[in-house]
């Protein structure tokens, strides 16, 4: 395969678009040009690196985004995340798809930070504050979108005090929207278990918001 | 808000937050490959790192289109949902957060605090004539990003951008010749909600400028993409839009070949965006042709000891055993 040797340009594959590798726009079949891409990363190219980070980076970062609900910790795990395939990129056997390959290492990533960063003691006294200010306390905001914010932080916090395997779950399963099959797998564990723990999650969280009083506040 | 079922209420929310929050994450690929590198550099070499470094710029072009869920959302769902684009965009027009720093104790803060204080009033006391003086002197000179915007707008083949008249009901985006860095309007702060209108107008005008810009890219006119995103780093001011679109400059001037704008980009940009996300790169490119590459080396170290390019910096000053951990 030619390579232009200057000036490449942008690494995106957008369609009609010139790139590096040849003259002609890409056409190929985006799973061959994918496969090829990891033969290559494989063999220590990192032209091929660039493109696949290019190609997987938005939806490892929404991923790890979806785990943590921290953008500025999500930036920097999936940072991790990826310097972690670079180096064990000799590991990948091809059985599961490249970017699920790249999804388990960050949720590997994510689980280290989780246990990294415990609930701290104050966690129920932020749990508290939060309800108070989302459902519309003495203080409270009413902005629509600071009260969407608030309520996002609000499940994180919750979802930090419940065990990782129902967090993970229930993440993957509710707020993620990838497929439960591909939740499941990324677990390692079969979508009926999924489909229970993150029942159970729910069941958790549901609990704690009306041990703080979320419900009878919200219904008013 | 429906109290049979709070934990819906939250994962609506929280989908809609996360989705608009993952979109203010850009890729840096030269810098995940330093990391690789300190994590395991038997198996990622030095040599990659510097070639990551030589290629050109990972971007950030995602779809700016929602994705579906899988469920139903409601009426109030969209409606919140395009409440937080709006909140995301009006962000985007904020400035760059300043580099984060160590945290110093507050004793520390105070004595510095008064320190800078007497300073301050010493300088004051000794330069407040001679400052009335020069005050007129200082209209004549320009800063780099001055010189850059002065020069960029005498286009190379003679044809000068042109200011034209806006047409009240043009679909296209004119370009602003020499439009002010900022603000687009001049507002006063009792009036916050114009501040707001103006904010929200200049956002609609640099996307519209910035599809318009990839856009003419995809087609091939490199041309006119460049001067669409020369107007979004004038209209932009220190905006993330702005600072993207610097991005984008300079992977245009790295695929025009043409290293004199190249420098005058890394110049202009490192006087708007000192800390910004590009200015590793900026100042590697600067320090590669430099006339005197070992200061200039020397000097990126000191600034940014853990720069992607610290390996090529230690060589060029040859300072061996600095290398990432």
């Amino acid at each position: 395969m030619e390579r232009v040797p200057t000036n490449p340009g942008l690494m995106v594959a957008l369609p009609g678009m010139q790139t590096s590798e040849g003259s002609q726009p890409r056409q190929r079949d985006g799973r061959a040009r994918l496969d090829e891409l990891v033969t290559r990363a494989r063999a220590g190219d990192v032209d091929a690196w660039s493109r696949l980070y290019q190609d997987t980076f938005d939806d490892v970062l929404r991923h790890v985004c979806f785990l943590t609900g921290n953008a500025s910790v999500a930036e920097d795990l999936v940072q991790d995340a990826y310097a972690r395939a670079m180096s064990h990129i000799h590991t990948f056997d091809g059985r599961s798809s490249f970017l699920s390959w790249l999804r388990a290492i960050a949720l590997n990533v994510v689980r280290m930070h989780w246990r990294r960063s415990h609930t701290s003691d104050r966690a129920l006294d932020r749990l508290r504050e939060l309800v108070d200010l989302s459902t519309g306390g003495a203080t409270a905001p009413v902005d629509k979108i600071h009260q969407q914010d608030l309520r996002m932080r609000l499940l994180y916090e919750l979802l930090a005090t419940i065990p990782e395997n129902l967090r993970e779950a229930f993440v993957l399963r509710e707020l993620h929207g990838i497929s439960p099959e591909e939740a499941a797998a990324q677990l390692g564990i079969s979508v009926g278990n999924l489909a229970v723990r993150a029942s159970r999650a729910r069941a958790r969280l549901r609990q704690e918001l009306e041990r703080l009083g979320w419900t009878e506040r919200s219904a008013t | 808000m429906s109290a049979d079922n709070p934990v819906d209420d939250l994962v609506e929310a929280a989908h809609s937050s996360v989705s608009a929050m993952s979109r203010r994450v850009s890729p840096n690929f030269t810098a995940m490959v330093a990391r690789a590198h300190a994590q395991s550099p038997e198996r990622i070499s030095a040599e990659m790192v510097t070639e990551a470094a030589t290629l050109a710029p990972v971007v950030d072009i995602r779809s700016r289109v929602a994705e579906p869920r899988d469920n139903v959302l409601d009426s109030l769902v969209s409606a919140a949902k395009e409440g937080v684009d709006r909140m995301v965009e009006g962000r985007r027009l904020a400035p760059i957060p300043p580099m984060r720093r160590p945290p110093r104790s507050r004793r520390m803060i105070a004595a510095i605090a008064l320190v800078t204080a007497a300073a301050a009033a010493v300088v004051l006391v000794l330069a407040l004539p001679r400052m009335a003086g020069q005050a007129q002197a200082i209209g004549a000179g320009e800063t780099p990003a001055q010189a850059f915007h002065n020069s960029e707008n005498e286009a190379p083949s003679g044809t000068a951008l042109v200011p034209a008249p806006r047409p009240a009901a043009s679909s296209r985006v004119e370009l602003p010749a020499s439009a002010p860095e900022e603000p687009l309007v001049e507002l006063t702060a009792e009036e916050p909600q114009a501040r707001a209108r103006a904010q929200h107008h200049a956002a609609g005008e640099l996307r519209e400028l910035s599809e318009e810009a990839h856009a003419l890219w995809r087609k091939g006119d490199l041309r006119g993409a460049e001067q669409r995103f020369i107007a979004i780093t004038k209209i932009g001011g220190r905006g993330v839009l702005a600072e993207l679109a610097w991005g984008d400059l300079f992977a245009l001037a790295r695929q025009m070949d043409d290293k004199g704008k190249s420098v005058t980009r890394w110049r202009a940009y490192l006087s708007k965006f000192p800390g910004g996300r590009y200015a590793d790169d900026a100042r590697a490119g600067l320090c590669r042709r430099s006339s005197d590459v070992r200061s200039c080396w020397s000097n990126y170290l000191r600034d940014m000891p853990r720069g992607s390019y610290r390996a090529e910096a230690d060589a060029a000053v040859g300072s061996p055993g600095s290398e990432a951990p």
